[in-house]
């Protein structure tokens, strides 16, 4: 607390309004943990039932292909436990107004909306499961929801399936720990607080973002996530096509697509070309006989032991190829079924200047991710600064791990010494 | 044994009934744990069985409790924490009955009440011979120091005054600004570097800051939150004390030498070079005149002899080649290129921009570089484009030379000095990619290009977010050994018993943190403000001298010996 408090007055003041943090992923951890560490209270929301964001859903990180998880869960373990850092799960941010008259910083305007389980509360004793297995409505009361929003170093909170459930209210009784309501209406709240950290993180768009590529049309096209969820080792590692449950005998990633294009995004996602080439070595790993080509415009491995990793992958036989295909193609329903029946990639050879197609088990389409927005942010203290010195992570601009918890950090060291300023300071 | 031991086993809530039916396991226990009261919770982590443990715990007056409870992972580093919390004075420790026992033998009651048990019997044996690591008060000293005042460094130097804390700012240059002196403007807005510049000097105006000029940093002894750092100058070397480290110190640029004949022809010069023309040509536009210019990228770089891509000079080049089409619009410029690395938003619309001015773009494979024509000076270059296959001629009076950034000589000394790892190309390493910015010693951070080329940016970005740590790290006043911020108790803090001590050193060699050192009589003493409770020193200790109280010798061999309990052939 020194920066915050003078030494002539030891005795806490009025306490202090938090700075609000608006995600949970690794930036808005690192945001809130380094403003929590320097004495200044913290209001993180995060929109899941978890912390750690898009790395709890990516199986293991480049360039050092350690798992993501545990330095990730401590640090979220570390929020949680932080005495000034105030964690609101499955909260997000509405807008920001304008604070009252004569305050400084904003009105946050929160909705939480707590599953039916709250995880915050269940023990996972599984006891809500057996009662309704009980009552004859079993497969109502799931394992855990098959998006994987629980929080994978909790327990594993089990969810509702509404579609099943006959609301009888014998998970409610059965719970020991009153963690189970069947109706929760979402709840709306206006905090004030001192400032405004955004770390909203990144979304792949959901419509297709260039047709030609065929997104949706074929369930062995897949977004980068969608492969990464398929493939990942906590998910049984083990790789199969989604289309009829065969191994893949080959395996392209297309980058690029929809990116880099004038008719979607225009920008570099940036973390792509490495994102492929960590998903391909370790398919290649799993399956050492797979064949995997990564269709590229320039391979962007610009970042600390990214080139080695590039090389490392070529070296490991996985096919570099400097193209922009102009179309995948999926195969005619008819087919699909049929063994072998696989994805069609149309692309241009520059080696010899020909079009070429060529078959593909499993095609990854990689690189449309974009970033999500930012509540109320035209709002918040124009006159300070830009906005972008509040925003961090890839809300700001495209970052891996690495840079993201970099401009975490950054992020709370600019709010911090406005907070500093506007205290008068100290000395 | 006086005062009992107390085995607390929480039932979660009914749950471990199947695998571990209450009746067999309270017998089982019973049996195998003479003299300890054992007691069952339905949720230990409610906090009404955590009171009830508790005042238990104190009517009994228990010297040892075994929570028999679920794994540390789940809720059970919370129990012990909310014990620890209730002034709860009996030992405490843990054994895991529900992931690691009841759920993994679920299908196995008997082995399943069997294990519980052992894993209860052991944690017990282990409590009964453990230590206690004191735990230490580590104050810290309220001042930063940071090494190198380019924009990294000033970014730190700037938000740690900001933030109220003291900092010296070190430098070999008598001012501020770094490599960015040598540079005119910047990417991607290309605003003058002295623009970028001005408000990081400002910053550096809080009389907080006190900057040495001409000054190195020649070593670094003591602990975290009270580092002794032995600064050079002209004059001779100066002790200072520092709660925290910044490393700053940038990178430098590699000189293209002898290549692409930048020696025999005159107009074949480096990015440097050119960063000083156009600073000249910028000023006085009338004198400037060039037909064509080329660049080529990668010089020195993504070979064999330097592995990497140094970030910075696709963007500098788009830079300065819109900055030579801003002077002369007709000026023919060509950027030769093994992949243009622009990656994100804001570089990948520079690359656009240069593409809309008419920079024409050609790929070479590395094993077919270009070829710098001409007698004297520079006419041209020869490309074969990697795409088309066919062999180019480009005119060029003026042929740019883009080489990588390589790391500064001083580093490696330096990161010595301050126990960063060196990564195989060169450059400090922090603990990537979750905190890259922080060394395995608590205090000592790294940013800006000494870690990885880095553009301007990106340097001051780095230097802000290494300043709030080492900020954070001292806010309190002392330091966290721990450093966890975890609920329960710490790891433990290794000792050396001197008496034992045969002063071999391999603790000194093995311990990945610096903490295990030899001073100056030959004697081994341990930082407590540096271990980690890790117990490597105690693992290579062939007399028994190093061990972590908490998991001791004794204590883990009493352990081994209730779990081999009575096996045929097992002497501990």
């Amino acid at each position: 607390m020194r920066a915050f408090t003078s030494d002539s007055d030891p005795a806490p003041r009025t306490p202090a309004l938090p700075v609000l943090v608006v995600g949970g992923g690794v930036a808005g951890l690192a945001a809130a943990l380094d403003l929590g560490r320097l004495g200044v209270p913290v209001l993180l929301v995060e929109r899941d039932g978890f912390l750690g964001g898009q790395v709890m859903r990516l199986d293991k990180l480049y360039p050092t292909d350690h798992c993501g998880f545990c330095p990730v869960w401590t640090e979220s373990a570390a929020a949680l436990a932080h005495p000034l850092v105030a964690v609101r799960r499955h909260t997000r941010l509405l807008d920001l107004e304008p604070p009252a008259t004569g305050e400084e910083g904003a009105v946050a305007v929160l909705e939480t909306r707590v599953p039916a389980v709250d995880p915050a509360l269940c023990v996972a004793c599984g006891l809500c499961r057996e009662a309704c297995a009980a009552r004859g409505v079993a497969g109502a009361m799931q394992d855990r929801p098959v998006d994987r929003t629980w929080d994978p170093a909790g327990p594993p909170c089990p969810s509702i399936d509404f579609s099943l459930c006959n609301r009888c209210g014998a998970c409610v009784a059965a719970c020991p720990v009153q963690a189970v309501a069947l109706e929760r209406a979402p709840a709306v709240e206006r905090t004030p607080v001192a400032d405004v950290v955004f770390a909203t993180g990144f979304a792949e768009p959901a419509g297709p973002l260039a047709p030609e590529f065929g997104r949706g049309s074929h369930p062995d096209i897949l977004t980068a996530l969608e492969f990464e969820a398929l493939s990942a080792e906590a998910n049984g590692g083990e790789l199969r096509r989604r289309s009829n449950g065969a191994t893949p005998r080959s395996l392209a990633f297309i980058q690029c697509a929809g990116a880099r294009d004038a008719r979607y995004l225009p920008y570099c996602a940036g973390v792509c070309c490495m994102h492929a080439l960590k998903q391909a070595r370790w398919a290649r790993r799993r399956m050492p006989g797979l064949a995997c080509a990564v269709f590229f415009t320039d391979l962007r491995a610009v970042g600390k032991g990214y080139e080695a990793y590039a090389r490392a992958a070529a070296d490991e036989g996985i096919l570099l190829l400097r193209s922009r295909p102009g179309l995948v193609l999926a195969p005619e329903p008819a087919a699909a079924d049929a063994p072998g029946a696989a994805v069609a990639v149309r692309y241009e050879d520059f080696a010899t200047g020909r079009a070429v197609t060529a078959e593909f088990d499993l095609v990854v389409l990689n690189g449309g991710l974009a970033a999500c927005p930012l509540p109320g942010a035209e709002r918040i203290r124009p006159k300070e600064g830009p906005v972008a010195g509040r925003s961090c992570g890839f809300c700001a601009e495209p970052a891996d791990v690495a840079q993201s918890v970099v401009q975490g950090a950054r992020a709370a060291a600019l709010v911090a010494q406005r907070l500093v300023r506007r205290a008068g300071g100290r000395p | 044994m006086s005062a009992r031991t107390v085995i607390a086993v929480c039932e979660c809530f009914g749950t471990l009934g199947r695998a571990l039916p209450r009746r067999d396991l309270e017998a089982g226990l019973s049996a195998r744990l003479a003299g300890a009261r054992i007691e069952f919770f339905p949720g230990l982590c409610r906090a009404g069985d955590l009171d009830r443990l508790a005042g238990l715990l104190a009517e009994e007056g228990a010297a040892a409790c075994v929570a028999a409870a679920c794994s540390p992972f789940a809720r059970g580093r919370e129990v012990l924490a909310g014990l620890e919390e209730r002034g709860c004075a009996a030992a405490l420790a843990l054994a895991d009955l529900r992931e690691g026992c009841a759920w993994l033998h679920a299908q196995d009651p008997a082995g399943a009440v069997a294990k519980a048990a052992d894993l209860a019997a052991m944690a017990r044996a282990g409590l009964e011979r453990r230590g206690r690591s004191p735990r230490a008060s580590l104050p810290a000293v309220q001042r930063v120091l940071v090494v190198g005042a380019g924009p990294a460094g000033m970014a730190a130097a700037g938000t740690l005054a900001g933030l109220g804390v003291p900092v010296t700012l070190v430098d070999r240059q008598d001012r501020p600004g770094g490599l960015l002196r040598q540079i005119g403007r910047l990417f991607p807005d290309n605003i003058p570097s002295q623009d970028f510049l001005a408000p990081l000097e400002e910053e550096l105006g809080n009389p907080l800051v006190s900057f040495l000029p001409k000054t190195t940093l020649a070593g670094l002894a003591g602990d975290p939150g009270r580092f002794r750092a032995r600064l050079a100058n002209g004059a001779g070397e100066s002790e200072l004390e520092a709660g925290a480290v910044v490393l700053a110190c940038g990178a430098m640029p590699v000189l293209p030498e002898g290549r692409y004949r930048a020696k025999d022809l005159a107009g074949v010069i480096s990015q440097m070079e050119l960063e000083t023309r156009l600073r000249r040509a910028e000023a006085e536009p009338a004198g400037w005149d060039l037909d064509a210019a080329v660049f080529i990228q990668c010089l020195a770089a993504r070979d064999a002899e330097r592995p990497y891509c140094s970030t910075v000079c696709c963007p500098t080049a788009l830079k300065n080649a819109l900055r030579l089409k801003a002077l002369r619009q007709d000026t023919a410029v060509s950027i030769l290129h093994r992949g243009v690395m622009a990656p994100g938003v804001a570089l990948e619309e520079l690359y656009r921009r240069a593409l809309a001015a008419g920079v024409r773009f050609y790929g070479f494979a590395p094993e077919s570089p270009p070829e710098v024509l001409g007698q004297g000076r520079a006419a041209g270059v020869q490309v074969r484009d990697a795409f088309s296959g066919r062999s180019l001629d480009l005119p060029a009076s003026l042929v740019v030379l883009s080489t990588p950034l390589k790391p500064q000589p001083a580093l490696e000394g330096m990161a010595r000095a301050l126990g960063l790892r060196l990564d195989s190309l060169g450059f400090a390493c922090g603990r990537e990619p979750v905190a890259p910015l922080a060394a395995a010693t608590p205090g000592i951070f790294v940013c800006g290009s000494a870690r990885w080329p880095v553009y301007a940016a990106q340097a001051a970005d780095q230097g802000r977010a290494a300043g709030i740590k080492a900020a954070a790290l001292l806010a309190s006043g002392e330091l966290d050994p721990a450093g966890l911020g975890l609920p329960g108790p710490w790891p433990g803090t290794s000792a050396v018993r001197s008496a034992a001590c045969s002063r071999c050193g391999q603790c000194v060699a093995i311990c990945p943190y610096n903490a295990c050192r030899r001073e100056a009589d030959g004697s081994i003493a341990v930082s407590a403000a540096r271990c980690r409770g890790c117990g490597a020193c105690a693992a290579v200790c062939p007399s028994g001298a190093a061990a972590v109280p908490e998991s001791n010798g004794p204590s883990l061999r009493a352990m081994l010996r209730e779990a081999m309990g009575g096996a045929p052939g097992v002497d501990l």
